[in-house]
């Protein structure tokens, strides 16, 4: 199945997440309204 | 409300104000573009075509058109197709006068925007800034857009004449099926000479931000942060966004802060020969503008919901950037001296 | 997520690159969202040519992550932005 992840990639060691700092941090989304930037519209 | 993302700086703006001719049908006594006459040096079409083809590399989302009477250039619907074509939405400012079955029918695009000005509710209100005959063609062109399902708004440039008819014109937004937006008076073009005898006082001003507490679904923009109430603050931006998420492009291609800044000492480039994203990302005049700090506003407990208001009317009306936007309800009349950070 | 799927912009959503990641626009607001995904996902994997499947692998072949720790990522990041109704997802069949 499409799904599936592997068994093998469930573990994984310390030394792995400190190679990957930027893909450990959790995302936070900011939003703006920005209706009429410009001033004319 | 800073972000974080937009201090840092985006590679490009996400909307471009494009003015796209000084030519105009129409004379109206606040116009910020000193309107009437094409003039020499206006883009043409291939010109036109090479600045859209500019903004489309650079990934801009949107543009805000408008002039002069945009939908004087006959070229104007095939540009906008052009902008079309490379997914570009179109937010078009006009007087609605020149609009007609044909061309509303062109303009039943999805990323088509229209806002048509009015500012008064009736010929007699209207026709006293816009124009004789202008409320009755604007009109015409609002019934056309209206059979063909294209969203529009109203908009209004809030002067003391156009002040007692908002809920007049808020009434007759709705019974068209139009959004009512309502715009600063901003001291540039002919509104320089018509700024006294037009613009609100500050108890007016005062007024119509307890007006516009009771009307939320009134859209102002970025027009009145300044004198917005914290139930506003969510609905547009409340900072100047002039050279960190906008610019402006003039009929012959100049490229300046804003719409309200086209004066020369503002000029950082020129399409389409000059490099937008160099301009964008190393103009001078670019950066010294979003190093701006209004540094007496900064203690104001209101500074989270203004940042200091509008910069172009401060400089208009106080000959310097970097000052109070005088608009404010705090009503920051005295300009203290400060020291201000614009090269 | 399913690793099959596709995903598109929803109507009115536009996208592109930023140093910090995407930053999207959706012009029914106008709205604008600042997604700090870094270089995880380009712009280009909203026009639907590629699986999540697809992305995942090609993430770990460039930094050799784990899949795990990659999937749960881009999970979380493409479930962020369904949520906020700027994609939808399309299973490929």
């Amino acid at each position: 199945m499409d799904n599936e992840i592997d068994k093998k990639d469930v573990q994984f060691n310390e030394t792995e997440c400190e190679e990957a700092p930027s893909i450990l941090e959790e995302i936070t989304v900011e939003e703006m309204a920005v209706d009429g930037i410009c001033g004319i519209y | 409300m800073s972000n974080q993302y937009v201090d840092r700086g985006l590679s490009a703006p996400v909307n471009v104000t494009w003015e796209v001719t000084y030519g105009c049908n129409l004379s109206c006594v606040h116009c910020l573009s000193d309107s009437g006459e094409r003039r020499r040096g206006e883009l043409s079409t291939d010109e036109c075509k090479r600045v859209i083809d500019a903004m489309s590399e650079n990934r801009v989302f949107q543009f805000s058109v408008g002039g002069g009477e945009p939908f004087s250039r006959d070229d104007f619907v095939d540009l906008m197709d052009y902008a079309h074509e490379k997914g570009i939405v179109t937010c078009i400012s006009t007087n609605g006068t020149l609009i007609n079955d044909e061309i509303a029918r062109r303009l039943g695009h999805k990323l088509v925007y229209l806002q048509v000005s009015l500012d008064g509710a009736t010929p007699e209100s209207n026709d006293a800034i816009r124009g004789k005959g202008s409320f009755r063609r604007a009109l015409r062109g609002l019934e056309c857009l209206k059979k063909r399902d294209i969203e529009v708004s109203i908009n209004t440039v809030l002067t003391r004449l156009s002040l007692p008819e908002l809920d007049a014109l808020a009434g007759l937004a709705a019974s068209l099926g139009a959004k009512f937006r309502v715009s600063r008076f901003r001291p540039s073009g002919r509104g320089k000479k018509s700024w006294r005898s037009l613009n609100v006082s500050k108890d007016q001003m005062v007024a119509f931000s307890d007006w516009l507490s009771n009307h939320l679904g009134v859209s102002t923009g970025d027009s009145f942060f300044s004198v917005a109430h914290e139930d506003r603050k969510a609905l547009g931006l409340n900072m100047c966004g002039a050279c960190k998420l906008t610019c402006c492009v003039s009929p012959l291609g100049e490229i300046y802060p804003c719409a309200f800044l086209q004066e020369t000492e503002f000029l950082a480039g020129k399409l389409p020969e000059d490099d937008f994203a160099r301009i964008w990302t190393g103009s001078p005049v670019f950066e010294s503008f979003r190093d701006l700090e209004i540094r007496s506003c900064e203690s104001c407990d209101r500074f989270e919901l203004c940042h200091g208001g509008c910069p172009a009317i401060a400089y208009h009306t106080q000959k310097k950037l970097g000052l109070p936007d005088p608009g404010c309800l705090v009503n920051c009349v005295s300009v203290k001296k400060t020291v201000s950070r614009v090269a | 997520m399913c690793l099959g799927s596709v995903y598109r912009l929803a109507d009115g959503v536009q996208v592109r690159r930023e140093s910090f990641g995407l930053l999207f626009y959706d012009y029914r607001g106008p709205r604008l969202y600042f997604v700090p995904s870094r270089d995880l996902v380009e712009d280009r994997f909203f026009e639907g040519k590629r699986t999540a499947r697809e992305l995942v692998e090609s993430i770990c072949a460039e930094h050799d992550w784990p899949r795990l720790l990659v999937y749960t990522k881009i999970s979380e990041i493409l479930t962020l932005l369904e949520t906020k109704g700027l994609i939808h997802e399309q299973s490929v069949c």
